[in-house]
């Protein structure tokens, strides 16, 4: 065994399996967030804990997404404060899911897209459920592979509940319990985790759909332009003074 | 009482008889704050390196306290990212322009910037005072002019340019800051200890927020005062006065 050809070889044939049979629930999802823009709602979007939180900062002010968009970041659940303080503490404490979706302009007809490997974190339980009360329709992504295998209750909401059973639509990322694709003889530990890429290209899948939509309904379609071309700030500007202040992470 | 905690605290009441004293400026700044927010233009307020933060902080959502103040909260420089880690930003040239185009300060005519620095010397300062200048914001500084004159020009502390903010400012507040912010000697120590910039720079920040809202009354506003959260009524009567300044301060959600 190489490492890289194995892995590699794997996720080809996760995201091939995301590819081939998560089409409907995409589209569905896309044309959910394609209607909600279209009547001027927020879309905002969410990573809840540890290496998740990588999902909303990859559509924050990235050239070719969409730009009104409320891509939530928080300095508790993220790992930019404290790796361990987060994933061992801070992402089992529900009342700061609360905080997070309350700390932010979530509005009736607004679409919260939470995307989470694991989906069970009681910060993202707790998140998604608070996100719904105030208002919104609830898109995720996450793997049921994953939540329904893991059998630990501490790490879990006390409610029990995992992600996807809170969603009005869910993406399956594909994720397999335990993330983990390799392992080797005598060697205790699996390795060659595959979650964050899974959950990142899902949603990525998820945004190119809805871009794709509002492009063929016609008018124009937000989309950041590359800031480190010529003009490429200026352009962006005209996003900026419609995005701000609720986009708190921009 | 030790005689060092005496000397501290006597220090310290007569720094802030000092800085009471300056009134004729803090209630000029007043006027200007109170004006600036009847036309409902910005008032901002930034503390351009470590510690001054704090003094941004301070008057943040704050009980008691005027809740207009766009609170500048840069993370480059907050402590609580690394104490050295936050000097070496401050001593970057044209890192304030950043920070000021990310804070979108001076997007309209009639803003006001209070730029909240004792030392009055980094880098980062003296190109706050400068870019709001150019921006046609109206500048407020509370400083002092003890290390402008202890410094050298040159010294790695300060900007290029070797400019004071005390001198390049519309109002100069003075935080009277002791040559070297301690004050107290301790035998057998040639360092002094007991910091005062802090309470220098709260105590002139709250000075102006009392004089403001004595001006705002002056000139027929309710001044925006809220109070505290913990408070039986608290949150009631904040609301809306918070609904209207929500949409516009990036750190007050």
């Amino acid at each position: 065994m190489k490492g890289y050809y194995e892995y590699l070889s794997c996720l080809l044939e996760l995201v091939t399996a995301v590819r081939d049979t998560q089409g409907p629930a995409i589209e569905e999802a896309a044309d959910l967030i394609a209607e909600a823009i279209g009547k001027g709602h927020m879309v905002h979007f969410w990573g809840p804990g540890g290496h998740s939180s990588l999902f909303a900062e990859d559509v924050l002010y990235r050239e070719g997404e969409l730009a009104l968009i409320n891509p939530i970041l928080d300095p508790d659940i993220s790992l930019a404060n404290g790796a361990l303080k987060e994933i061992n503490y801070y992402e089992r404490i529900p009342e700061i899911g609360r905080a997070v979706m309350r700390s932010n302009d979530i509005k009736p007809g607004d679409i919260m897209v939470i995307g989470s490997a694991y989906g069970v974190n009681p910060v993202c339980i707790e998140g998604a459920m608070e996100s719904k009360r105030m208002g919104a329709t609830l898109v995720t992504i996450t793997s049921p592979y994953f939540s329904d295998a893991l059998d630990n209750d501490n790490t879990k909401h006390s409610n029990g509940k995992s992600l996807y059973e809170l969603a009005d639509i869910n993406i399956n990322s594909q994720v397999p319990y335990d993330d983990l694709t390799l392992e080797m003889e005598g060697f205790p530990q699996k390795y060659g985790p595959v979650g964050t890429i899974l959950q990142l290209l899902t949603l990525k899948a998820l945004t190119t759909t809805v871009i794709t939509k509002l492009i063929k309904a016609g008018g124009e379609v937000p989309v950041w332009r590359n800031a480190l071309e010529q003009g490429g700030p200026e352009f962006n500007e005209r996003y900026m003074n419609q995005i701000w202040p609720v986009a708190k992470a921009l | 009482m030790s005689k060092e905690i005496s000397g501290y605290k006597e220090g310290i009441k007569n720094l802030l008889d000092l800085i009471a004293g300056e009134e004729e400026a803090i209630q000029q700044a007043a006027d200007v704050i109170a004006r600036a927010v009847k036309d409902d233009k910005m008032v901002h307020v930034i503390g351009p390196g470590g510690h001054s933060n704090m003094a941004v902080e301070e008057v943040l959502w704050r009980a008691g306290g005027l809740l207009m103040w766009n609170a500048i909260l840069d993370a480059g420089t907050n402590l609580i990212h690394g104490a050295k880690r936050s000097n070496l930003i401050e001593r970057t040239p044209g890192y304030a322009i950043s920070v000021l185009d990310a804070y979108r300060v001076g997007q309209q005519p009639g803003e006001v910037m209070i730029i909240v620095n004792a030392y009055g010397i980094n880098p980062m300062t003296i190109d706050t005072a400068e870019e709001c200048r150019r921006r046609g914001v109206t500048t407020i500084a509370v400083t002092s002019s003890s290390f402008a004159k202890l410094v050298p020009a040159g010294h790695k502390a300060r900007h290029p340019s070797g400019k004071n903010l005390y001198e390049i400012v519309d109002i100069y507040i003075d935080n009277h800051l002791p040559e070297g912010d301690a004050i107290v000697t301790v035998e057998g120590m040639d360092t002094k200890t007991g910091s005062t910039s802090t309470f220098c720079n709260c105590f002139a920040m709250n000075c102006i927020s009392i004089e403001t809202v004595k001006r705002m009354l002056e000139l027929g506003i309710t001044p925006p005062v809220i109070m505290s959260a913990n408070m039986p009524g608290g949150d009631e009567h904040n609301k809306a006065i918070e609904d209207k300044y929500i949409g516009r301060i990036k750190h007050l959600m």
